[in-house]
């Protein structure tokens, strides 16, 4: 018999009692569509903490935090040493590091001023480590900086007199009426240096012009004050303050103490660095090989792992539960195939009389669970994904009605991928079929002559 | 065509422990030849509807053999028989067994359908079979609507369609009116003759035993008589 006349066969039965057919695949649609509504539940909380965690930090970045020391004298920070083993290693696409300013710094534009965080960066690494501007280009001459988002934020005029919880919004930032009006980019800013020089405070002032802004931090609490700028510059303070790394001097410091600040900063050495890798598939590997190494490091795909693993058992559960209402919709498929393969048990008995195959009848039933489990599969999708959108617009509403909290960035707590969807319509599928076996059998175990005279 | 050797039958009847057999078919032996039409004919419960069911493989014997067409059938597998029948044999039956949800021509078509024919061919062969058993008016009827006659017509055209060497016919006349009967009869004769397509008839029903070139009478499951008709 032809698939398609089998087909046919098919839906000419199923239309003989269409309201009991109805209501089987309307059982079925429902368990398959809890059964993706639970699961999408535990795909959609995986989503949000995963994107959560890489909001703010690219996946392929692995932070090194610093070295294992091998002998007892060498020092656990990243030198310049490092970060040419960094370079030269396998998957490495850029090495991104900072010197921090170790010293207060303010910055002063006309009449305002305010404090940040000043480093020196090399900015071809942090090109390609992916570093993006909201505004202007990266420096290219020596006196050339880049500033954060927020810093033309955080100047205040100097002669304000009330106090700093007047002039600070709660997010860190200067209320609007104390800011200035003008952008700071294509700007001349000046670094205001303190240092205690000669049983004196001595301050100075480096003029640098901003040719760029940073893009906004990934995070709304997020307050970016930086100032990135060339080692020439860090060179021009370190001279000024007689210490590497601008180091202030305070009176209260002893001399051994203050010799100690003269004295380093021979071999510079870096904060902040993060090595990264060519794509997301490298990170492990290159993360083994900076463990290897002796670094201290961490990826956000170690985190990643351990969240999927965690996510993996809560989504196979929810699957579990879920699958639970599916075999309850296989016992409606059951009934209503016996039902049939009763109902019918006359025109079967005709079949295999003039020469009915008894694989095709079985085939034939099985294909009917296997059609009802199909139609009940994809209406439980459109359902499962229109409840989806339902519980994620409705979730925001009822948690403020319950909580009284205001969410301001879109939670999707349900979230259907399209292999869910496919996996659940296989599932029902087979779970469909396997409830048409024992129908399907009994079918061709009708004995012709009973079936015939009718007293089955 | 057919040759069936020592053919027994029996069955058990009662609890365990009062179990006792029931022999239908006792040692039989016969023969078809091709392009016979043979009438079996006898009593109620004399074993002959056993014998054409045996025939059709509907169940097995007990002992003995049957040979259809040169091949030994007595052993098939449930499947075996399935592929003989619709190649090998066409049913006709006393009530006629047609398939109440589907019209005269899905019943005539069924046999073809269950082979694998094309929608095409079967199309072709179905209308020439509705013409020749004179149905074609009535196609898109549904048995409940024919008359008795026009449903063993339907009955017949159904057995014809896969062009079987050998009917096997239970009381084929058993649900018509004299008129009906005769009709059918002669349809049968004709088909004999011009396509010479061999029958095997169960009857108790003189008429129907006088087409016949061959009676053979049963009696108590035993072969009583095996004659053939002189004044066909």
């Amino acid at each position: 018999m032809k698939w398609k006349d089998r087909f046919n066969f098919i839906r000419q039965n199923m239309k003989k009692n269409k309201s009991r057919v109805f209501m089987t695949i309307l059982a079925t649609a429902i368990g398959c569509a809890f059964l993706i509504v639970l699961a999408s539940v535990g795909f959609g909380a995986q989503r949000f903490i995963v994107n959560d965690l890489m909001q703010d930090r690219a996946i392929t970045e692995v932070t090194v935090y610093g070295k294992q020391s091998a002998d007892e004298g060498e020092s656990p920070e990243i030198t310049k040493e490092d970060l040419e083993t960094f370079q030269s290693m396998e998957n490495v696409k850029a090495v991104s590091h900072k010197i921090q300013l170790r010293t207060e710094a303010d910055i002063l534009y006309d009449a305002y001023a305010g404090g940040s965080t000043v480093s020196v960066v090399d900015f071809q690494s942090e090109k390609e480590a992916g570093l993006n501007l909201s505004s202007g280009r990266m420096p290219q001459e020596e006196n050339e900086v880049l500033i954060g988002y927020h810093l033309d934020q955080l100047l205040y005029k100097k002669s304000e007199e009330e106090a700093e919880d007047q002039i600070f919004n709660q997010n860190g930032l200067v209320k609007e009426e104390y800011r200035m009006d003008e952008e700071l980019l294509n700007k001349t800013i000046e670094i205001e240096v303190e240092q205690y020089k000669d049983d004196e405070w001595v301050t100075e002032t480096f003029a640098v012009e901003v040719v760029g802004i940073m893009e906004e931090p990934a995070r709304d609490w997020q307050v970016s004050n930086d100032v990135y700028i060339s080692e020439a510059v860090l060179g021009d303070i370190e001279a000024f303050t007689g210490t590497a790394y601008g180091a202030a001097i305070h009176p209260d410091m002893k001399t051994d103490e203050v010799a100690t600040l003269q004295s380093e900063g021979q071999d510079r050495v870096y904060s902040d660095v993060q090595v990264i890798a060519g794509n997301m598939e490298q990170v492990e590997q290159l993360s083994q090989n900076l463990k290897d190494e002796g670094y201290h490091i961490y990826s956000v795909t170690e985190e990643l792992d351990q969240i999927n693993v965690v996510f993996a058992v809560v989504k196979v559960g929810l699957i579990v539960v879920g699958t639970i209402a599916l075999l309850i919709a296989s016992i409606g498929i059951y009934n209503t195939m016996s039902m049939a393969v009763t109902e019918r048990t006359q025109d079967i008995g005709i079949m295999k009389a003039i020469g009915g195959h008894p694989k095709m009848i079985r085939s034939i039933f099985l294909m009917e669970s296997g059609y009802i489990g199909l139609m009940g599969a994809f209406v439980g999708v459109v359902i499962a994904y229109l409840v989806s959108v339902g519980i994620n617009m409705l979730l925001p509403f009822v948690i403020q009605q319950v909580f009284d909290q205001t969410i301001e960035e879109a939670i999707q707590l349900s979230y259907i991928p399209p292999y869910l969807a496919l996996i659940c319509v296989a599932l029902s599928i087979g779970v469909a079929m396997l409830s048409g076996l024992k129908p399907a059998k009994k079918a061709t175990r009708i004995d012709v002559l009973s079936a015939l005279r009718r007293d089955v | 065509m057919i040759k069936v050797e020592r053919l027994s039958h029996s069955f058990f009847v009662g609890k365990k422990n009062n179990r006792q057999e029931v022999s239908v078919l006792r040692d039989i032996n016969l023969e078809v030849r091709e392009g016979e039409i043979v009438s079996v004919v006898g009593r109620s419960g004399s074993g002959k509807s056993t014998l054409l069911n045996l025939m059709s493989g509907y169940i097995k014997p007990t002992e003995g053999d049957i040979f259809i067409a040169d091949e030994r059938v007595t052993e098939y597998k449930e499947s075996e028989w399935a592929e003989f029948r619709s190649d090998h044999l066409g049913f006709i039956f006393q009530s006629f067994q047609l398939i109440p949800s589907m019209t005269a021509y899905q019943n005539i078509e069924l046999p073809l359908v269950m082979k694998g024919v094309s929608e095409k061919e079967r199309e072709k062969r179905v209308h020439e079979m509705l013409i020749k058993v004179g149905l074609d008016e009535y196609q898109e009827h549904y048995p409940s609507e024919l008359s008795g006659g026009q449903q063993q017509r339907v009955s017949v055209a159904r057995a014809l369609i896969v062009q079987p060497p050998i009917i096997l016919a239970d009381e084929p006349t058993g649900s018509l009116d004299q008129e009906t009967e005769k009709e059918l009869l002669d349809f049968i004769q004709k088909l004999n003759k011009e396509e010479n397509i061999t029958f095997v008839i169960i009857t108790h029903d003189e008429e129907v035993a006088q087409i016949a070139d061959r009676t053979i009478r049963l009696e108590d499951g035993r072969l009583a008589a095996d004659r053939e008709v002189a004044f066909r």
